[in-house]
């Protein structure tokens, strides 16, 4: 049988057998406040052989800073890349901490991945937005309920009045 | 105190945050859109009390790592339902991701919501049936590059099956051969293959070529059919490999169109076996700083290039 033949059918039996895949992953919290840091992850998935190497990427939002990541990003004009090969590419989880801007509103977060053949992009949570603290109690100063415990008798009596009141037009 | 009631409930209903479903009612699910032609839009969400809406639309077409934001809008108030008209101009590459986000503030709170669907872009003025080849222009001596076959159905057509017969180069080393070294079968799915669904293939030696079967219960949708390709590491550069390919609907034949020829790069020469760890590390030093080469689009590209022939050195 020709070479040829044979090699085809090797494929196609592996093309049966055999399901290969990148994905990644990425997981953030869903909201920071102004200024502050907020850590991403990145879960890559390698199934089935691995590919000599992949290359994921993700985008720096504008007006954020990049604090740190592990392991270490290589960055190209706005983008982080890691080259991931050898006994570097295997299923593992990258993350990266940046540091919000002093006023926003929302940011989106956007990446993926490339092999020599393929390309993806990072599914998972896209987006942060802004944290708005509610004002804080002092601490250590127990609140004081006085005016509220006030109102809510003021309303109970005002209520009582009404509802006796009510009453007495209607005999 | 029955009316009492009445109006705490109201007025606990009024101030309560509730978190919109968005829902997207337009563009369907596989709808065609022609390049040129504004895409229509449209999205209803659950009433809220909100302050303010943005509303972005993405768009991530087959091929690209990045989603592509195409439209933003701010809207005062909640969004109940909201329409408008988005230019894909540029966009374009048949199979695309098709995303509307919608982000809102009120009392103090941000709250994010999406909804995706499937769209395709189709060239403009697009009218007949065809098959298209997209591939690089350009392969390094011993490189490899990927050819996609595009099938767009005509308009106001549907077929069930379509049949590509792709005639290799002779310059070239086809998915088939490449089986012949274990490393580059690490991905098999991906040496030969489709962007959506289904379909068969197999290898007729007499005629050198890849023969394509594609065969749908529903009506075919545009669909990118793919095989990778290696160049022969002895070609001279400048050497012009040229493609041929017919394709073949029910009653309907035609020559794939597009692009046809590859020409063999002298930009860069890929390093031959052996390749030493060190060798590897230079390389990784020269692709940090994109000096892997002149063009530094090609930079991740040469680096996975090195990478792929470094691994079969093994």
């Amino acid at each position: 049988m020709n070479k040829k033949i044979i090699l085809t059918l090797v494929i196609a039996i592996m093309l049966s057998s055999m399901v290969f895949s990148v994905s990644t992953t990425r997981s953030v919290n869903e909201s920071v406040e102004v200024g502050k840091e907020i850590t991403i992850a990145i879960n890559l998935d390698l199934e089935g052989e691995d590919p000599s190497s992949v290359i994921v990427l993700e985008k720096i939002p504008e007006n954020w800073e990049l604090v740190n990541s592990n392991p270490g990003a290589t960055m190209f004009e706005g983008e982080m890349k890691w080259l991931l090969f050898g006994s570097s590419l295997k299923n593992q989880t990258i993350e990266y901490t940046l540091k919000a801007p002093a006023n926003f509103d929302y940011v989106s977060l956007n990446g993926g991945w490339k092999t020599l053949v393929d390309t993806g992009s990072t599914t998972g949570d896209e987006m942060i937005l802004k944290f708005v603290p509610q004002p804080e109690t002092p601490v250590g100063e127990p609140m004081d309920y006085t005016m509220l415990i006030i109102g809510a008798i003021v309303l109970v009596v005002i209520v009582v009045i009404a509802v006796v009141v009510m009453k007495k037009k209607k005999k | 105190m029955k009316k009492l009631l009445i109006v705490m409930l109201i007025f606990l209903v009024t101030i309560s945050f509730v978190n919109a479903g968005l829902t997207l009612v337009s563009p369907q699910e596989n709808q065609l859109v022609s390049i040129g032609e504004e895409l229509e839009f449209e999205i209803s969400s659950d009433p809220g009390d909100y302050e303010f809406n943005i509303v972005l639309v993405k768009v991530k077409c087959s091929g690209d790592v990045f989603w592509t934001e195409v439209y933003e809008h701010y809207t005062q108030g909640y969004v109940l339902a909201f329409k408008d008209t988005i230019d894909l101009e540029g966009v374009g590459k048949n199979y695309c991701d098709f995303k509307v986000q919608v982000v809102q503030s009120g009392l103090g709170e941000y709250k994010s919501d999406s909804a995706t669907t499937v769209v395709n872009i189709e060239p403009k003025d697009w009218i007949e049936t065809v098959v298209t080849r997209n591939m690089g222009g350009s392969i390094y001596p011993g490189g490899w590059g990927k050819v996609d076959l595009v099938f767009s159905p005509g308009e106001g057509v549907s077929y069930s099956g379509l049949i590509v017969n792709e005639f290799l180069p002779s310059e070239i080393m086809d998915p088939t051969e490449m089986g012949e070294d274990p490393v580059n079968t690490y991905d098999p799915n991906h040496l030969i293959g489709i962007s959506n669904g289904n379909f068969d293939w197999d290898y007729v030696d007499e005629e050198n070529k890849l023969k394509f079967l594609l065969m749908s219960s529903s009506p075919l949708i545009q669909n990118t059919l793919y095989y990778v390709i290696q160049a022969d590491q002895n070609l001279e550069p400048g050497t012009e490999i040229i493609f041929n390919g017919l394709w073949d609907v029910l009653g309907v034949q035609g020559e794939v169109g597009g692009k046809q020829v590859i020409v063999v790069s002298g930009d860069y020469v890929l390093p031959e076996c052996p390749i030493t760890d060190q060798q590897i590390l230079e390389y990784v030093n020269k692709w940090s700083k994109k000096e892997l080469n002149i063009d530094p689009g090609e930079n991740d590209n040469i680096m996975m290039q090195i990478l792929e022939v470094w691994k079969n050195c093994e």
